[in-house]
């Protein structure tokens, strides 16, 4: 059971990791708190259903259009919602907060309550070591996710957009006075990081049917991952989703599944009593 | 010619008029001061110029073309730079890296070896050779204030304003800042506006002293005729 239970953490922990990385990158930038991330990790679970059930296409096209289709409705959103509100950062709180009810009802609306779920991309399990079969669809979903982490680490950690990026979330001032178009690099990272969520959102889709409003504890998660990690912190992203993960696949596999998401909590709260700038969070100076 | 002008420039920050009618000009390939007591607008004026903040009233020209407005990052890729009092580089990343993203937008279409090799003769100009990969947060004070002026450099500015370069520099370092400053002019043909407390180095450095007061324009003139002028005297000594 541990075996099992831990396997299933790292799956989910990882997509955690990819959603929470999607925040920060947009947190960190545009010092804007997306509340509708959840939505569009939705969003990109029925486009892909969408594309590959409806329309025949075959999956990994469509999740890539899915992907893609999301990054576009997340530039738009900041180009028509988010720009207005520069300079007051409680507009876009309650703005995105908003634009997350009016998503989960049309969502409601267009595809009914029902869990909708594209194809998965392969069948079967494989037995892993003699300890336990699983399921091979999680364990692509595991390698998708990883994968996908590392080319947003090598974008942000070796290109000369990411140094850009990573410029302008330490000194967002300094960096325009140093020539960088801050409002096309906000609209950048604001598709960027719904594109995140959207890659999550296709990989798990399988996994995890979408309704309507499976978004929000997806978002809620990433929050937690987020201020457990360390803002603006990468590798936070990264560990923070990782024990977020196995400590609830854990905590609900011993103790109680009913609680899974008080594990989360609970472990929250006992980093932030301790480092209150979260596990790799830069000190306040 | 004169490459920067402003007229009439006017700044309120709610009811404190941080500055009121402030007409200056900069020629072209001189070095000027800019000087003032605590609170005089000096850095107001700058943040204006570099684009921070719109002006109240009063506009900005820079060769000649109105500027007043534009956000920061046009005006800094039609070629000015500032620097700050408090240095402010990007900490977590290599002195490079920072001296990079200012190259970055200023050629967006050479390749990434043109990028890199610019970024490093910056940091050399300013004498940081052998810091390229040292990330800046590690630097000294002293360190700091060259980055920020190699950053500024990267930028490829024809106007360079520097905000306080020599508070906390020792007597022999303000020397070498001075001569530093002077090559940037004659070796570089930048136009420099400067704001600064030591008077020792404007009286050395620059050829054309500007004092504000309270948000006007107390008056300018050469370097000689500011310090003796009693009612310069007057605002920073007063009665």
């Amino acid at each position: 059971m541990f075996a099992i239970a831990s396997m299933n953490g790292l799956v989910i922990g990882v997509i955690y990791a990819l959603t929470a990385l999607g925040v920060s990158l947009v947190v960190g930038i545009m010092n804007v708190v997306n509340f509708a991330h959840g939505e569009f990790y939705i969003l990109a679970g029925y486009f892909s259903f969408l594309f590959a059930n409806a329309l025949g296409m075959p999956i990994i096209a469509a999740m890539g259009l899915a992907v893609a289709l999301v990054f576009v409705f997340g530039l738009l959103v900041e180009y028509t919602l988010i720009r207005p509100t520069y300079g007051d950062d409680m507009y876009s709180l309650i703005l995105t907060f908003i634009l997350s009810i009016v998503l989960q009802n049309a969502y409601l609306f267009i595809f009914g309550p029902y869990p909708n779920k594209p194809p998965g991309w392969i069948k079967g399990a494989t037995n892993i070591f003699d300890l336990f079969f699983y399921g091979n669809q999680r364990m692509a979903a595991l390698v998708a996710g990883i994968a996908v982490i590392v080319v947003v680490f090598a974008m942000i950690k070796l290109t000369w957009f990411g140094r850009i990026i990573r410029a302008a979330s330490q000194d967002r001032g300094m960096a325009e006075l140093n020539g960088v178009n801050t409002t096309r690099l906000n609209m950048l990272s604001f598709g960027l990081g719904c594109a995140l969520a959207a890659a999550a959102g296709v990989i798990l889709a399988p996994v995890f049917p979408v309704t309507p409003t499976a978004g929000v504890p997806v978002a809620l998660t990433a929050f937690v991952v987020v201020v457990l990690g360390g803002m603006g912190s990468m590798w936070g992203c990264i560990i923070g989703g990782l024990i977020l993960g196995l400590v609830e696949n854990l905590g609900a596999a011993y103790l109680s599944t009913g609680y899974k998401h008080v594990f989360g909590f609970v472990i929250l709260i006992m980093v932030l009593a301790i480092r209150p700038s979260g596990l790799f969070g830069r000190k306040e100076a | 010619m004169e490459l920067i002008k402003g007229v009439g420039i006017t700044k309120h920050f709610g009811g404190v008029k941080a500055l009121s009618g402030v007409d200056f000009k900069v020629e072209q390939g001189t070095i000027v001061g800019l000087i003032g007591p605590n609170g005089a607008g000096k850095t107001t004026l700058f943040n204006i110029v570099a684009g921070a903040f719109p002006p109240t009233s009063g506009t900005v020209h820079f060769e000649g073309v109105d500027i007043t407005g534009l956000p920061a990052y046009k005006i800094c890729r039609r070629g000015v730079a500032r620097t700050f009092q408090v240095t402010r580089p990007f900490g977590e990343m290599s002195c490079v890296e920072n001296v990079a993203v200012g190259v970055v937008n200023h050629q967006p279409d050479a390749s990434r070896a043109v990028w890199t090799q610019r970024a490093v003769e910056c940091l050399r100009i300013v004498g940081l050779e052998g810091f390229e990969s040292t990330e800046a947060r590690h630097l000294n004070v002293v360190q700091k204030k060259k980055l920020e002026i190699a950053r500024a450099l990267a930028t490829g500015p024809k106007l360079l304003m520097l905000d306080e370069v020599l508070g906390g520099l020792n007597s022999q370092e303000i020397q070498d800042a001075i001569t530093f400053i002077r090559n940037l002019r004659d070796q570089l043909g930048l136009t420099i506006l400067w704001i600064e407390h030591v008077m020792g180095a404007i009286m050395q450095a620059t050829e054309k002293v500007i004092v504000l007061d309270q948000g006007r324009i107390l008056m300018n003139g050469s370097p000689e005729e500011v310090v003796n002028d009693s009612r310069v005297i007057h605002a920073y000594l007063g009665d």
